[in-house]
């Protein structure tokens, strides 16, 4: 099974992402070969709506599932219409949210933030 | 109309009264400054909570709907080459599992995917966002903007509403401003000629009347403080104003009768004659202080910007506040976003100003402002802390009256 997860760094070293549509990169991990890939988020440095061009990029590459801290609910979106499921990461470290994961204890994620806009009046 | 007005009533004087938060008494100013002018216009801009309507009760003349340009896809005609998801700038089209996600609430409706499809297939539809309704309450034209709740952005609606509020020229025109120093903020006072910040006697109505000080000082506006719910107390409101060298234009007891009929909806100056007298005074001090402004000043913004200039600036103030701009932007407004992010990071900015050099700052914002952000690093509008324009005038804004 292909899932993904948002790093810091192009290196299986790297912790875990804070942010997801603004990660430098993705992971892109195999866990059945342990081939492990490195995409480069191109939406990091982009205008707005981040989440959704990283989650189209990530939809890209045929993953099934992605392993990640937050969410905001466009991406969701996304991910919902390419049968991608979420799980929220319980470490900062990558490996060790790989091997939960494997071992079935990485919980759904189920709440997502406020899409772009939010309702901000700047207070 | 008071005597004063006449011969005033025929310049151009339009005054947005502000505050940092709800509740302080920005909607008893301005409601009042407006009933007591007589021959007037007062424009809710507060379109997330439009109340001034509820105090003149005007018979309404008109709605009108306000809609933005959103792209549908006809499924059929889609071949799926991305050609549109590639495009748009902002991200508002996805195209997986052979299917294209259109988010309303993040197009910006350029329109370019509409023109850029191959196949034909996509098409331009309405979307409501809210509407305006324009009524008369004696002599006072009102005009109030309704956001519809969950909708993106009141932009489009209070750019309507300005444009017709000021159609008819029955001057003065008082802006009744959302609370906050948000992008929306910025729209509504952008063709002011006076601001009006309306603040409370309390530390934190300091805290609050400095941002929105900040915000009418990146605008250059000239700018004038109205307290509210004074009492015989040493105010540090008071102390603000007189660091920042800004002008108090009037200050609003604390007094219990006037804090009922605002909160029975009653417009105070209707109500009492030392009302009226207060606000009266109020209003003439105001008048006086526009007519010095214009009369010193040449308007020092008149730049026309060229179609490609304006498309420009409104994709670069886009990225800086990370919302849609609607109407009219100018290389003024780019440079103002410079300033303020100078501000923020306390060092000088060169070239383009964009949304993730703002980001990089957002923690250093939201320490010193207290404000939580979302997580998203696009997603803030603008807080401004730390300013350190030379400019003697600040506002101050009263919201909700002295409840
Ligand atoms: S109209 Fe413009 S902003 Fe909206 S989806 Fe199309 S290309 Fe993107
Ligand atoms: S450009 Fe037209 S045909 Fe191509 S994906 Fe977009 S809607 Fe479909």
């Amino acid at each position: 099974m292909k899932i993904s997860i948002p790093v810091d760094n192009n290196s299986m070293e790297s912790n875990v992402c804070a942010s997801f549509g603004r990660a430098p990169f993705f992971l892109v991990y195999d866990t059945e070969t342990k081939e492990a890939a490195f995409v480069e988020n191109t939406a990091a440095s982009g205008t707005g709506g981040a989440g959704i061009r990283a989650a189209q990029i990530i939809a890209d590459q045929g993953v099934s599932a992605l392993l990640t801290p937050r969410c905001g609910q466009n991406a969701a979106d996304v991910f919902r219409s390419a049968d991608i499921k979420l799980y929220r990461t319980n470490t900062d470290s990558l490996k060790d949210n790989i091997e939960a994961f494997i071992k079935g204890e990485l919980p759904l994620l189920e709440d997502f933030h406020a899409g772009f806009h939010g309702r901000n009046r700047g207070m | 109309m008071p005597d004063f007005m006449e011969e005033t009533a025929e310049c151009n004087m339009k005054i947005a009264v502000l505050s940092g938060k709800g509740g302080t008494g920005k909607t008893l100013v301005s409601v009042n400054l407006a009933a007591v002018a007589g021959h007037s216009t007062y424009i809710d801009c507060d379109v997330e909570e439009p109340n001034g309507h509820l105090f003149f009760k005007p018979a309404i003349a008109r709605e009108e709907l306000i809609t933005v340009k959103i792209p549908q896809v006809d499924e059929k005609q889609c071949v799926g080459c991305r050609a549109c998801v590639h495009f748009c700038n902002y991200n508002a089209l996805a195209y997986v599992n052979n299917r294209l996600i259109i988010f309303d609430d993040v197009c910006h409706s350029c329109g370019g995917c509409v023109l850029v499809c191959p196949e034909s297939a996509l098409s331009e539809s309405d979307k409501a966002i809210g509407k305006i309704e324009i009524g008369v309450a004696g002599e006072v034209n009102v005009y109030t903007g309704i956001l519809n709740t969950g909708e993106a952005t009141g932009i489009p609606i209070i750019n309507r509403l300005l444009e017709e509020g000021s159609a008819e020229g029955r001057v003065p025109i008082f802006i009744d401003c959302p609370p906050g120093s948000a992008c929306i903020v910025m729209e509504s006072i952008k063709d002011a000629d006076y601001c009006v910040l309306v603040a409370e006697p309390t530390l934190f109505g300091a805290h609050n009347l400095n941002m929105v000080y900040e915000l009418v000082k990146l605008f250059d506006k000239p700018t004038g403080v109205v307290l509210n719910k004074c009492m015989n107390e040493k105010n540090p409101v008071e102390e603000f104003c007189l660091d920042k060298s800004l002008e108090i234009l009037g200050r609003i007891p604390f007094d219990h009768e006037l804090a009922s009929l605002n909160s029975n909806a009653e417009i105070v100056v209707n109500k009492n004659e030392k009302y009226r007298e207060l606000f009266s005074d109020l209003l003439e001090t105001i008048v006086d202080r526009v007519e010095r402004e214009s009369a010193s000043h040449e308007p020092n913004r008149v730049h026309e910007a060229t179609a490609g200039d304006q498309e420009r600036h409104r994709v670069e103030l886009e990225q800086v506040c990370g919302e849609k701009v609607y109407g009219k932007v100018t290389a003024d407004d780019q440079e103002d976003h410079r300033m303020e992010l100078e501000q923020v990071c306390g060092e000088k900015v060169y070239g383009k100003v964009i949304a993730d050099d703002q980001e990089g700052h957002n923690a250093e914002q939201e320490k010193a402002s207290g404000i939580n952000d979302f997580d998203e690093p696009d997603e803030h509008c603008i807080e401004r802390e730390g300013a350190n324009s030379e400019q003697g005038y600040a506002s101050n804004e009263m919201e909700g009256g002295a409840e």
